[in-house]
């Protein structure tokens, strides 16, 4: 059963004058086990989504499933671990407290909570600031505790909003190693992003949306299938092959060669004493289909 | 809830505002002090001072700390990582509003205290002719919680719509001030100026007088102050309104806060 | 759902409370009291710029206090009246804002008769005249607290003659000739009532004074019904029978106040309730305020 079933829903935001309709019949389900990616350009509507999934704005028709509960029941968000975008945490309350505090509110045994705010916040890099006030936390920080703050529950599926805004190139890395290391303990995730890049390193899905409506669902098939194409290897000038795609002469005496994927053995084959510098695989990227797609709709 | 009403209750104590207006105890020292001015009322001005003391602080005890906090939690957004745990809103509502209680009962407590303190310094300066009676006083100060319950629940009504930090603000003061005044209006326009005023005019009046809450019903500070009896049929008749009254204000706020939008 | 049968419930038993709650309120409502107020002179330094308002609220008090009293009043129950909060609140709200016209209006016809705090309304009177040069209604009522109750007619005729000066009326003119010249006291408390109840917007409060007008005109009635034997046979009557058996007057009327009506040596009409001189016979406070 998927963790997560969107059905139609409508959303229309209204100010004082105009209407800003953020949902437009928005629909997908998310299976159990996967890590999902929410994609889509700014005012997409993928907060907004997030934040109907956790009732705290309400659709104007349609419905959220989690877990086959409806997301306007709280033990919907039994197990579910959410980060807003720039997590708002109470900020007089230190990270430990945050932590504590987020066991607690999922009755989490006092003596158990307390080894694991340690081992997460060891985790996170946080040790050395567990006990400082939120306030004075810079907004990675922020980030990673609110992240451990999800993880402290012990989820079975997190819904996070751009968990990686405001993180630094190595905090990223990390992050999506702990994300892989969390689903492969079998917890679902599910979070939005606008870069590309991270969701692709990570994602066995993607749901791609713009204008309040999903535009193209890639499953876990796509995202395998869309790998790889072919390869780029880089080889010494002077070296000359039949059934060669495409050749590309660079300067200092090198050459490309793209070469398709079933061709690769044979290829190689053929540049038996060759003196081979590099072999890349080439992907049809994932920002290839996105751009394609946006523009498109 | 129970992790909300703690969380409430401690933090309050630890917050800036929270400190700034506990530590307006301090003020009962003046007690004493300004009652010496008065030549033959030492015990009486005592009394209506720490009552007033009391209102006071409570007062500000109600608005800057209890409904800011709700407000702020709206504004501020603490709500999405409060209530994306499986938390009932009217459990966050709730749970907020009974944390604030129980800071407010420890204030209370604790400016009782300190009031029996300056009364009973200020009663041994100048032997009054009236009787001092501590039950009097007691029940001043359960009712004046009750008025400042009321008055919360208000500031809970208006933050559960509000979108700026004025209208509860503003509106709980508003509600304060008409709140004293209505049974003062009605009792004039009804009694002291009766033929001066239109029947429409009267019918109006009391419709209002019959939906503003009447916070002269929790007012007994003269009853202490001049050793007056107070009847059980006016504590019940007072408690009676209070239940009702607050039982109606926050339920609406309930209602109002479950359906809105947290943007 | 739970929220929305709570409030129905709820509402519906308050609509059904309303009208119990607000009877026992009135009950209360009797009960009002003025209670302390802080000495208007520190007050001041202290609210700043709230001082005009407070000082008008505080009169507003007084009047619905005093207003709420009138039963007690009337039945001449003064000692269920706090007369010194009373003078303590005017005082104070005076002070805080001495040209509002109510406050000093106020002490007058509170203080000054039924209290007979008439040394304590002449106070407040005296500094209200400060601020107020122009308003002949203030040498209007020291006056007349000169005159009738203190009996200092040269400081009453001076007072008529500041009144007469401001309003050019020929009501003041006469009555500063009159008190330069005799002591026309029961005149002169007649024009001095009609006038209040003429500028009394307080319901309540002008019943006090018709009920005491109408105890002077009788007075008046019998004062010129006396001088009339006078000038008929020529001497005092001995009692007020005489006049009836001379055919002067058909019956002597009634004191409103319950007392009764008699001829003094010198030939003064006098009652034994001392019109209301009440304040003297029942208060707590016997000694002039300070
Ligand atoms: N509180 C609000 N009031 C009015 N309009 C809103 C509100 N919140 C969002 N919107 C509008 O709804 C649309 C969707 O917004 P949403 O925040 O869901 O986008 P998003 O996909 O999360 O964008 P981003 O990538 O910038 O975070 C936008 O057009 C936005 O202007
Ligand atoms: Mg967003």
């Amino acid at each position: 059963m998927a963790v997560i079933q969107v059905m139609n829903l409508n959303k229309t935001y209204k100010q004082k004058l105009k209407k800003v309709t953020a949902l437009n019949n928005m629909s997908f389900k998310v299976e159990k086990g996967q890590i999902c990616g929410f994609l889509g350009p700014n005012g997409a509507g993928k907060s907004t989504t997030l934040k109907i999934m956790m009732d705290l704005i309400r659709a104007d028709s349609g419905k959220v499933l989690i877990n086959g509960i409806e997301s306007t029941r709280t033990d919907s968000r039994k197990k579910v671990g959410f980060m807003p975008e720039n997590p708002p945490y109470i900020d007089s309350l230190t990270g430990r407290e945050l932590l504590l505090f987020s066991a607690k509110m999922h009755n989490i045994d006092y003596q158990k909570e307390k080894k694991r705010a340690d081992e997460l916040l060891e985790m996170l890099e946080l040790s050395g600031s567990a006990d400082k006030k939120l306030r004075n936390y810079s907004k990675g920080m922020i980030q990673r505790i609110g992240f451990a703050s999800t993880l402290i529950i012990e989820p079975d599926l997190l819904i996070l909003d751009e968990p990686m805004s405001g993180l630094d190139p190595i905090g990223r890395y990390k992050f999506k190693n702990i994300l892989k290391e969390v689903k492969n303990s079998g917890t679902t995730i599910f979070f939005s992003s606008h870069i590309i890049a991270d969701i692709e390193d990570i994602c066995n899905s993607v749901i791609i949306v713009k204008d309040g409506r999903v535009i193209k669902q890639l499953t876990q098939k796509d995202m395998k299938s869309m790998a790889i194409e072919g390869y780029r290897i880089l080889v010494p000038k002077d070296v000359k092959i039949k059934e060669i795609e495409k050749v590309e002469r660079l300067e200092d005496g090198l050459q490309v060669m793209y070469v398709k994927r079933e061709l690769l053995n044979k290829t190689i084959h053929d540049l038996k004493g060759v003196d081979i510098i590099s072999i890349e695989p080439v992907k049809k990227s994932l920002e290839a289909i996105f751009v394609k797609e946006i523009e498109q709709n | 809830m129970l992790t909300i009403i703690s969380l409430t209750f401690k933090n309050t104590f630890k917050d800036r505002i929270g400190i700034i207006i506990l530590s307006m105890v301090l003020l009962y020292i003046i007690v004493p002090v300004f009652s010496s001015f008065s030549m033959r009322q030492l015990q009486e001005i005592s009394i209506t001072m720490s009552i007033t003391i009391n209102s006071f602080i409570l007062l500000l005890l109600a608005i800057f700390g209890s409904i800011a906090t709700v407000f702020r939690d709206v504004e501020r957004k603490f709500v999405y990582t409060l209530l994306s745990h499986p938390l009932k809103r009217s459990d966050y509502f709730m749970g907020r509003f009974i944390g604030f209680a129980f800071v407010m009962l420890v204030v209370l407590i604790s400016n009782f205290v300190l009031s029996v303190i300056s009364i009973k310094i200020c009663a041994a300066m100048y032997k009054s002719r009236l009787p001092l009676l501590w039950g009097n006083v007691a029940i001043t100060f359960v009712f004046s919680y009750l008025q400042y319950l009321l008055l919360m629940a208000f500031g809970f009504l208006f933050a559960s719509f509000a979108t700026s930090f004025f209208i509860p603000f503003f509106a709980t003061i508003a509600i304060f001030i008409t709140g004293n005044a209505s049974q003062g209006i009605y009792d004039y326009i009804f009694h002291s100026a009766s033929k001066e005023y239109s029947e429409l005019f009267k019918v109006i009046i009391k419709a209002i007088y019959y939906i503003l809450p009447n916070f002269s019903s929790f007012d007994f500070t003269v009853h202490a102050a001049y050793a007056l009896k107070i009847s059980s049929n006016q504590l019940i008749n007072s408690f009676v309104y209070f239940i009702l009254y607050f039982t109606i204000v926050m339920s609406v706020a309930l209602i109002i806060f479950n359906r809105r939008d947290l943007t | 759902m739970i929220k929305y049968l709570t409030f129905a419930v709820s509402l519906l038993l308050m609509i059904a409370f309303m009208p119990h709650f607000s009877e026992v309120m009135q009950q209360r409502a009797s009960l009002v009291k003025l209670g302390f107020v802080p000495k208007g002179e520190l007050y001041k330094a202290v609210v700043g710029s709230f001082r005009w308002f407070e000082g008008e609220y505080y009169t507003f008090r007084s009047i619905v206090y005093y207003g709420s009293k009138v039963k007690a009043v009337m039945k001449r129950r003064y000692n269920e009246i706090e007369y010194y909060n009373l003078y303590q609140t005017l005082k104070a709200a005076i002070i805080l804002n001495p040209y509002n016209e109510d406050a000093y209006y106020f002490a007058q016809a509170a203080l000054a008769w039924d209290a007979r705090q008439v040394k304590a309304a002449i106070k407040l009177l005296e500094y209200v005249y400060k601020y107020r040069p122009w308003d002949f209604q203030i040498p209007f009522f020291l006056g007349f607290d000169y005159g009738y109750f203190l009996h200092d007619y040269k400081k009453a005729g001076e007072y008529y003659r500041d009144a007469a000066n401001l309003t050019h009326a020929s009501l003041f003119v006469n009555l500063a000739a009159k008190y330069l010249y005799e002591g026309g006291d029961t005149e002169s408390a007649i024009i001095y009532l009609k006038y209040m109840i003429s500028q009394t917007r307080n319901k309540n409060i002008k019943k006090i004074y018709q009920k005491r007008l109408n105890a002077l005109l009788k007075v008046e009635f019998l004062q010129k019904a006396v001088e009339k034997y006078k000038t008929k046979f020529g001497k005092k009557p001995a009692s007020l029978k005489e006049l009836i058996d001379a055919g002067i007057i058909e019956k002597i009327p009634e004191d409103p106040y319950g007392g009764r009506f008699y001829i003094t040596k010198n030939g003064k009409i006098e009652t034994t309730s001392k019109l209301a001189e009440g304040w003297r016979h029942g208060s707590n406070t016997s000694n002039e305020f300070k």
